[in-house]
């Protein structure tokens, strides 16, 4: 190498600290991430450089995509797609994974508590960007150590601890979930929620198709 | 006579990035022997505080195998906040795959920060838990990353409140502490160390600072009058901005852990073969959790912003507990230490034995201790030990890039690159007669 080009790339060694043009992604999803077989994937990217799409294992019209867009993959097994973006001396990947007929899954999160009411709630909404139309609750499971009143539409059930219910089976899984657990007599908001650890979650188990 | 005034060394290695759950949680798992006594991973599958929220998902931890992980993970100030999804002032620990997704897009079913180690990628680490003593309270001084935490564990007070690139201001640096009350201490290190970003090079060029190659014979080579009394440990780090002789073995990911075990087998072999090691006191601890999972809330200590700080609000919790290990004859074998530990506890250990108050140090350090901080000394027995376990032969098999294309991208990356310039423009050739690697950057 050249004295000359030695210290000119020397010079440059600056701008590739800064990173200057590095390829970035932004954003990049493949929703429902809950699926049945034969379901559509609407996968969503947005990112700056030359970008290449793959899936493992592979679906069809996969590959070199433009920076950002969206395309419809159909799935039959469980899917991790994976983006790629490469610009200059950089290359970012992240993963998007569908998980197709999974046995269960659990939902929920951090509970706010009502002193007035007396309850610990959560409302858990499952949108088709989530979970699957086709996908229809097989069981529910309260994960909890201490009953729930489960409701979803018009179907409620009270769960016991660790209990499961029927009540929704056959049910689709999106939609607005929502749980409740009671205070215990004379229970404080702040014992209740450190006991749970502020959470609420249930288990569903999926079956797809009727 | 107690422990503490039997002890003649105390080796301090400080590793990088990693929580107590992802390191040492399995060892409350069944099928490892299952240590209750030990607060890890203890019903996993079923208890809520081990539920992670992203999107109503629940996610849950999961064992991984060692390698390379695809990111970084997210541990800035902002980024442990949405970790402790502190909710009703309680932090949850709920939010480490929000974190994560938040900072990779990348949402899969087994989310990294969940993942958790098992003993066949931690066996040096299993091995010092299952012969000496774990700390299961210790956390991280800072919710946040590298550099405040360091500063914390260097220093007692909190100068900088994150990782940038930049000479670190602080007071009360460890090595001026020791030296002012006639302590001998060294640094032993791989490549190049972090200290540079003190900017105390007088320090570092001043003829304490080793290279580890020079450990075991230092120790069994020293008369008693010159071995140190302090020795500080330093790993490969996987930030440097070169590296020479040395993989990167400090744990801090993307780098995979087996070479992070190797590296804690070696030093435990140098100490162990010298007949100082029936008075010494081994310390194994990371600086903070790396964006990893951990069950158990930061504790409520609240850390002021001295005058000097480079930000303006103040700390009110720990960080996340981290793997923290403690090897020596004054330790029973496998054991554990419930006490409220942070990286403080070093500076309360060293002004006990080196000032005889363990409030000596600082009022930084003396204001956590009145929040409940204690002495690492707490863990130590009467009782000496007689036995010195092997270290497990366990070859390590992950594979790392050992060259990489990728410019230099992180704060933590252009921190090293600066200190290294500014330690050539102090002192060129002492510089490169300690850290040859040094050849490679422009002064």
């Amino acid at each position: 190498m050249s004295r000359q080009l030695f210290v000119a790339l020397r010079a440059i060694a600056p701008a590739m600290v800064l990173c200057v043009g590095c390829a970035s992604i932004d954003a990049f999803s493949a929703t429902p991430r809950t699926a049945c077989a034969g379901d559509a994937v609407t996968v969503t990217w947005v990112a700056n450089g030359d970008v290449t799409i793959s899936a493992e294992p592979a679906v069809s019209d996969i590959g070199p995509k433009a920076s950002s867009g969206s395309q419809r993959f159909i799935v039959d097994r469980d899917t991790r797609f994976t983006l790629k973006a490469t610009r200059l001396f950089s290359c970012k990947t992240t993963e998007a994974d569908v998980a197709v007929a999974p046995p269960s899954r659990e939902y929920g999160g951090v509970a706010a508590c009502s002193s007035a009411e007396r309850t610990i709630a959560l409302t858990v909404p499952l949108a088709e960007g989530q979970v699957s139309s086709a996908l229809k609750v097989s069981s529910v499971t309260n994960v909890n150590a201490r009953p729930i009143v489960l409701a979803k539409g018009s179907v409620r059930a009270t769960i016991p601890a660790r209990g499961h219910s029927a009540a929704f089976d056959r049910e689709p899984v999106a939609g607005t979930w929502t749980l409740r657990a009671d205070l215990a007599p004379g229970e404080s908001c702040e014992d209740a929620l450190r006991l749970m650890a502020s959470r609420l979650t249930f288990r569903v188990g999926f079956g797809c198709g009727q | 006579m107690a422990a503490l005034d039997r002890i003649k060394l105390i080796v301090v290695v400080i590793m990088e990035n990693r929580s107590f759950d992802h390191v040492l949680g399995y060892l409350s798992l069944p099928q490892y022997g299952g240590r209750i006594d030990i607060d890890g991973l203890i019903n996993p599958d079923t208890d809520p505080r081990f539920a992670n929220e992203y999107d109503h998902q629940i996610y849950r931890p999961f064992p991984m195998a060692d390698g390379p992980l695809p990111h970084d993970l997210p541990h800035s100030r902002r980024e442990v906040a949405v970790q402790l999804a502190v909710s009703a002032g309680i932090p949850t620990m709920s939010g480490f795959v929000q974190a994560y997704v938040d900072m990779s897009h990348s949402v899969v079913e087994q989310p990294p920060p969940l993942g958790y180690l098992t003993p066949d990628s931690v066996f040096m680490s299993d091995f010092l838990a299952r012969n000496y003593l774990v700390c299961d309270r210790w956390f991280a001084p800072l919710p946040t990353d590298t550099h405040p935490n360091r500063v914390m564990a260097f220093t007692g007070s909190a100068t900088v409140d994150e990782t940038k690139s930049r000479i670190i201001p602080h007071r009360n640096l460890v090595f001026d502490w020791l030296t002012s009350r006639g302590v001998r201490w060294r640094a032993y290190h791989c490549g190049f160390s972090f200290f540079p970003l003190f900017g105390a090079f007088a320090h570092i060029l001043g003829g304490n600072f080793h290279s580890i190659r020079q450990l075991a014979s230092d120790i069994d080579g020293d008369a008693d009058d010159k071995v140190p009394q302090v020795i500080f440990i330093e790993p490969e780090y996987g930030d440097s901005p070169v590296h020479f002789g040395f993989v990167p073995n400090d744990n801090h990911p993307p780098v995979p852990i087996g070479p992070g075990e190797h590296f804690l087998r070696e030093v435990y072999a140098a100490l162990t073969s010298s007949p100082r090691w029936a008075e010494t006191m081994l310390i194994v601890m990371h600086d903070e959790h790396g964006g990893f999972f951990d069950h158990v809330a930061p504790l409520p200590v609240k850390t002021r912003v001295p005058q000097s700080a480079l930000y303006r609000e103040p700390f009110v919790t720990t960080g996340a507990r981290v793997p923290a290990l403690v090897a020596s004859p004054f330790v029973p074998s496998g054991t554990c230490y419930h006490g409220n530990l942070d990286h403080t506890s070093l500076l309360q250990l060293l002004a006990e034995k080196f000032a005889g108050d363990r409030r000596a140090y600082s009022d930084d350090v003396n204001r956590r201790i009145d929040q409940g901080i204690e002495n690492l000394s707490s863990v130590l027995s009467p009782q000496q030990r007689r036995d010195v376990p092997a270290a497990p032969t366990t070859a390590v098999s992950v594979s790392q890039v050992l060259q990489s294309k990728k410019p230099l991208i992180n704060e933590n990356q252009k921190a090293l690159l600066l200190a290294g310039q500014q330690l050539l423009a102090h002192d060129r050739a002492g510089a490169i007669r300690l850290f040859p690697e040094l050849l490679h950057l422009q002064s």
